[in-house]
């Protein structure tokens, strides 16, 4: 590719870097956190938070909820044991 | 999964390399070491800290909580919502403990940076280039893991999966992918490594927490839906590939992104491949953790029913639990032991998917089926080293007194985070070297889309059915004693 057409590509990309980066910038440090901050989402915030539970956990490891299920699990399985 | 990468170009017979040969310089060779040496360093320092008298309280039926010494020094970014710098760290407040998740941020750079220059550097590769380009990929990481943590985000199940593909995106279609950050993205290498730590989370054991009936849900629909989805893609759909199939049929039917991850790594899908069938699934079931709540309030299903269909069909972990505690702490409970039983899945499925790959697909459709030696040959072999630590920690856990306090410490403490940042490494790698222009083939007539949808909807029925005969007839009264 000749060089200027490369110094053109090269500044497209560098710019469309920064329109991402700008709207990363404004999605996550203004939009989220005011999204998170409205009644309707807090009070979803909160309830997740109270019930233990992370919607995003991709394993069962990952989940606080779950261990009062196998702490459950874990004192039947040595009752039977026993 | 790059065919490229791999060893899909098999060569003739007298040019392969020795067993030996192979274990000192293959990447799956290298994945099941990697994965062994964390496991071995996680289990020594849980090991080596518990309680003296641990059996002996267990035996009385004292309640243990063993704490791994290496947590303080494995961390993720934490959840935040309004500051990303409460991701990292943030001072005690009146009702609130503090975080400082720096030192354990550290902590994963150091050990994974250097197990993998080691690594790379006895496998005879430029250890030098990887550690050049290590820090840089480990800081898009690390940004992936706190736009992921935002609380908005996570709780519309939009996983870290997504966000570190999207930071990997970012950089190579916009100024292009340097050079020596390519050197630090051995993608498969993380993955397959990840997938040796997810292993020892695979406990057998846990298998049998609804009985049968739960068994039936998830260890038998399951299987029905993988196959009849991958069939329907070949059969009515004739997609062109078949590993795409098999990730977007695995990824549907047993549980989402770690399953599209250990499917697509025994299948040797194509990257792009894999992140394709990580946004189907995930826009799925951001939809279906909303939608499958209001059906069953809207028809007044039962819970343990409702949490069964749910367990079963709701692709991600995090989301079955969201949806079932939308319906009541029964449905919470069985949906996500269902989903658990269905975790467990993924070591069978990965297991078949890359013995059926390596007999059927791959070999010459003119040839002779290949011999036993040939198909161990071709058989990816971290499969190996996932399986093995699977049985290593289901014994562990079933025969050792203390066992479940040991392994769950190991787990929860150590090897989940790692695991973790593992496979966010490779989505941030995947990123690095795809070009969006790779993604819209595809795409081509919506395949992708309808084999989904398909197999979804084949899945929600089966699944409702099962739930039906099991939870609700023929094991009602047995259900009733577990789930009280």
């Amino acid at each position: 590719m000749p060089r200027s057409k490369q110094a053109l590509v090269d500044g497209r990309g560098r710019q469309q870097l920064l329109a991402w980066s700008l709207l990363i910038v404004i999605v996550w440090g203004g939009f989220l956190p005011w999204l998170a901050a409205q009644p309707q989402m807090e009070a979803r915030l909160i309830w997740l938070d109270e019930q233990k539970i992370d919607p995003s956990a991709m394993f069962y490891t990952e989940l606080e909820a779950m261990e009062p299920i196998l702490d459950k699990l874990r004192k039947k399985e040595r009752q039977t044991r026993k | 999964m790059n065919p490229e990468d791999n060893q899909t170009a098999h060569p003739s017979q007298t040019q392969r390399p020795t067993l030996w040969q192979d274990m000192r310089t293959a990447e799956d060779w290298w994945a099941i070491w990697c994965g062994a040496i964390l496991l071995v360093i996680a289990f020594s320092a849980v090991w080596m800290t518990a309680p003296v008298d641990l059996a002996e309280k267990v035996a009385v039926g004292e309640s243990v909580k063993i704490v791994s010494p290496l947590k303080s020094w494995i961390s993720l970014p934490a959840t935040w919502k309004t500051s990303p710098i409460d991701a990292f760290y943030s001072p005690k407040q009146d009702d609130q403990k503090g975080t400082n998740t720096i030192p354990g941020i550290l902590g994963v750079f150091v050990v994974i940076g250097l197990l993998f220059a080691i690594a790379t550097w006895l496998r005879g590769k430029d250890a030098g280039e990887f550690l050049k380009g290590f820090p840089y990929v480990f800081l898009l990481t690390t940004l992936s893991f706190t736009l992921a943590s935002q609380s908005v985000v996570k709780a519309y199940n939009l996983e870290y999966a997504l966000w570190a593909l999207l930071v990997g995106l970012i950089i190579s279609n916009t100024v292009g992918t340097p050079r020596f950050l390519k050197a630090a993205a051995p993608t498969e290498f993380y993955i397959k490594t990840g997938l040796v730590l997810l292993g020892a989370s695979v406990l057998m054991s846990r298998l049998l927490a609804l009985g049968i009936p739960g068994v039936f849900v998830a260890w038998v629909v399951t299987p029905i839906v993988l196959i009849s989805t991958y069939l329907f893609g070949q059969r009515v759909l004739k997609m062109e590939s078949k590993s795409l199939n098999m990730v977007i049929s695995a990824d549907m039917s047993v549980c989402g992104v770690s399953a599209a991850i250990a499917t697509a790594a025994a299948c040797r899908a194509k990257k792009e491949e894999l992140s394709l069938a990580i946004a189907i699934s995930l826009a799925f079931t951001a939809v279906m953790m909303v939608v499958l709540p209001m059906v069953i309030s809207a028809v007044g299903m039962n819970q343990v029913l409702a949490g069964a269909w749910m367990g079963g069909t709701i692709d991600a972990t995090g989301a079955v639990a969201a949806a079932g505690a939308l319906v009541g702490d029964q449905a919470l409970e069985v949906a996500a032991t269902v989903k658990m039983i269905q975790n467990i899945l993924i070591g069978v499925t990965a297991f078949g998917v890359a013995v059926y790959w390596v007999t059927f697909v791959e070999r010459d459709p003119q040839g002779a089926r290949p011999s036993a030696m040939e198909i161990w040959y071709r058989f990816p072999k971290f499969v190996i080293g996932f399986v093995l630590a699977s049985v290593v920690f289901s014994l562990i856990y079933s025969t050792v007194a203390g066992g479940p306090e040991l392994v769950d410490a190991v787990i929860k403490d150590s090897t989940k985070t790692w695991g973790k940042w593992l496979f966010g490494l490779a989505f941030v790698s995947i990123g690095l070297e795809t070009n969006f222009r790779e993604l819209t083939p595809q795409l081509k007539g919506g395949k992708p889309l309808l084999l989904y949808v398909v197999g979804q909807s084949l899945n929600l029925c089966l699944t409702l059915l099962m739930a039906w005969l099991m939870f609700g007839i023929v094991f009602k009264d047995l259900v009733e004693s577990v789930v009280p």
